[in-house]
């Protein structure tokens, strides 16, 4: 898909944020918490964040895992 | 955003009324109703208290000496006596909540939420009935904004700028999720909006003067973005060259035409009928691959100068959309930085009107300068001008365009004004930049607030102006933004521009200025004219790192030690030479090209 020339923060013009994020989400070691979510709606909030960063299937085309570990500066 | 942040509610509080603090606190995403609702995310804390404060505006009393709303000499003198530190509370506060979402499964967020939190923001409940423009009388409360906000903003260092721990990639997360427009959990971004920030202004009194690492604003017509950190491939940079191409190194009469579309037409796309418009079309452009040719050259005449080439700036207008495209690769493969002024024909798009606009290719300082295409194509980032030139009677007798455009209206640059947006990118820890476009440095509004909370390192101000000399325009605006909030300020025009000016020369100055091309100004060492030696076309200026203590305003509210990129030298160079073509020398590799 075309990159629209003046898209000013949508979600095309900040993929590669997301991918970069979504390398040092999964370098950094988070673990899912065993408490439910009624317990910790924040704790909940953020790894709902996590999780749906994980899943998020974003093109990558073009664009290899070892790029953008680099350009994250994430280690495998 | 999961709704499960609401569901809990064990303990249900009457409904503030209204005009109270706690229907304000509500506005803001906060959950005054709720017994037990605490701000668990640093940014969310410092954005609501920090509202408060500015709100009614009672953060001056910390300068004032006011010892009740002073941080760290309440009056109370239960509490007094006890009173912890926000800034050690803030610091605590983030290295609990790193290890929380590192292990996860063993403690609850709001575990990690510091006691001195809990009792700052029991003591904003304790008013949440009171009417808000009583608040700024209540000196406990007030106490307890500040040190919600001295803490929130201490446990955010080094955030938007280094990911290297938990709390920090969390953060980037949340910046993503907000579209990279702020960092907070649960206050609303079209509330208001929380930012990585660079600089305190040391001058003044604002709400800006209360935090070293967080800015606040309200979000207006502008989208204020915090790029994503790159990882530079020789890590943190000790000097920064930037490779000045002022270019064109002429520019025409010709160049310059009274827009054809006038009238019936003008009304349909928003241009009145009683001005007048001009374009600015140079009718010599060079071929994309020549002209990445010739930068190709320049860098190369400038690595002979230095050790290294870290960045390449060309200004206003300088590139058509292929033309930067074909000097982006060459650019990036040669590892450095590109910030460019652009200019497009009109398309549906843009209404049919021609844009002018900068585009920062950050991908050159980093490993991936010899990636594919398609990395380059989704690091690029473009910003469209915010405001249209007016070329006014003097400016075209100084310009000498009067055979071209008529002098007696003003006449102004037929560009499309698309939406506003200003973003801030990070190529190493001290050099967080922006780009404001021409006008967009002398127009205040919308921008300037915005550039002001965040306080990027540097600012690019991408000119087609006349030269840049310390008693013209750029010069005064950039000394704003260099006092408040301490940035530096690189303004620059092409040669061609400079040349075409004749400015109004000072009494006994006959020295002939017209080409000094940039302008550079730092809040340590002032300003620098640099203008490039007769003959030469592009110019090297050396950028170091200078740190110095900022503080904010009050007692213990705590000091911070910040970068400001200066001044290290400019050297002029002439690369006007075209490369040499190489051609194979083998005579069987060449027979068989022939055939």
């Amino acid at each position: 898909m075309k990159k629209p020339l003046f898209d000013t923060g949508d979600a095309e013009s900040n993929e590669l944020s997301r991918l970069l994020t979504q390398e040092r989400v999964d370098s950094a070691g988070f673990k899912v918490p065993k408490i439910s979510p009624k317990n910790d709606p924040d704790l909940a909030t953020f790894h709902d964040l996590i999780r749906a960063t994980k899943r998020a299937k974003t093109r990558k085309k073009g664009i290899s895992k070892g790029q953008l570990r680099k350009l994250a500066g994430v280690k495998r | 955003m999961t709704k499960r942040g609401v569901i809990h509610s064990p303990q249900a509080l009457d409904d503030p009324p209204g005009g109270s603090l706690g229907e304000w606190l509500r506005f803001l995403g906060a959950m005054p109703q709720e017994s037990d609702w605490i701000p668990v995310w640093p940014p969310d804390a410092f954005a609501i208290a920090a509202a408060i404060l500015r709100r009614t505006g009672a953060y001056v009393n910390l300068v004032n000496g006011t010892s009740k709303t002073s941080p760290k000499t309440r009056s109370r003198p239960s509490r007094a006596s006890h009173e912890p530190d926000a800034s050690a509370v803030g610091r605590e506060w983030r290295k609990t909540l790193a290890s929380v979402l590192e292990q996860g499964e063993t403690k609850r967020l709001r575990d990690a939420c510091p006691e001195a939190i809990r009792g700052w923001w029991a003591e904003m409940l304790r008013c949440r009935t009171s009417p808000l423009a009583e608040c700024a009388k209540d000196p406990h409360l007030l106490a307890a904004a500040v040190n919600l906000c001295v803490a929130g903003d201490a446990a955010c260092d080094d955030i938007g700028v280094d990911v290297r721990d938990p709390f920090l990639v969390m953060a980037e997360l949340v910046l993503d999720h907000n579209e990279r427009r702020s960092l907070c959990l649960r206050v609303p971004v079209e509330k208001l909006a929380v930012l990585p920030k660079r600089h305190t202004p040391q001058r003044g009194c604002t709400i800006r003067s209360l935090s070293h690492n967080l800015a606040l604003f309200t979000p207006t017509e502008i989208r204020a973005m915090w790029e994503s950190p790159y990882k530079a491939a020789s890590g943190d940079l000790d000097l920064f060259n930037l490779l000045l191409l002022p270019w064109p190194v002429a520019v025409e009469p010709g160049d310059f035409c009274v827009s054809g579309h006038r009238a019936e037409h003008d009304v349909n796309i928003g241009l009145s009928g009683d001005q007048r418009y001009f374009d600015y079309r140079p009718r010599q452009s060079e071929s994309p691959a020549k002209l990445a040719a010739r930068v190709a050259h320049a860098i190369d005449v400038a690595t002979r100068e230095v050790d290294r080439i870290h960045g390449v700036a060309l200004p206003e207008l300088s590139l058509t959309f292929e033309q930067f495209l074909a000097v982006e690769k060459v650019v990036v493969k040669r590892h450095a930085i590109l910030i460019s002024g652009v200019r497009g024909e009109g398309s549906r798009e843009t209404n049919g009107l021609p844009y002018n606009a900068c585009v920062i290719q950050p991908l050159g300082l980093t490993d991936l300068a010899k990636a594919p295409g398609r990395i380059r194509d989704v690091a690029r980032r473009i910003q469209l001008k915010h405001h249209r030139w007016c070329l006014d009677r003097d400016q075209i007798l100084q310009y000498e365009l009067g055979g071209r455009l008529p002098a007696a209206p003003d006449c102004w640059e037929r560009i499309y004004i698309g939406p506003r947006a200003i973003r801030f990118v990070t190529f190493t820890t001290w050099l967080t930049t922006c780009v404001l476009i021409c006008e967009d440095l002398a127009r205040q509004d919308p921008v300037t607030e915005v550039i002001r909370s965040v306080g990027p390192h540097l600012v690019f101000a991408l000119l087609m102006d006349g030269p840049q000399l310390r008693n013209r325009w750029p010069s005064r605006y950039a000394s704003v933004l260099a006092e408040d909030p301490g940035c530096s300020v690189l303004s620059m025009t092409s040669l061609g521009m400079a040349q075409r000016s004749r400015p109004r020369q000072q009494s006994g100055d006959t020295s002939d200025k017209r080409s000094t091309i940039a302008l550079w100004r730092d809040a340590i060492y002032g300003e620098r004219e640099i203008a490039l030696e007769p003959g030469h076309n592009a110019c090297v200026l050396s950028l170091v790192k200078k740190t110095a203590t900022e503080f904010t305003i009050g007692a213990g509210t705590g000091s911070h030690v910040a970068a400001f990129p200066v001044y290290a030298g400019a050297r002029s160079i002439s690369c006007a030479r075209q490369p040499r073509k190489r051609t194979r020398q083998w005579p069987r590799y060449n027979a068989r090209r022939k055939r």
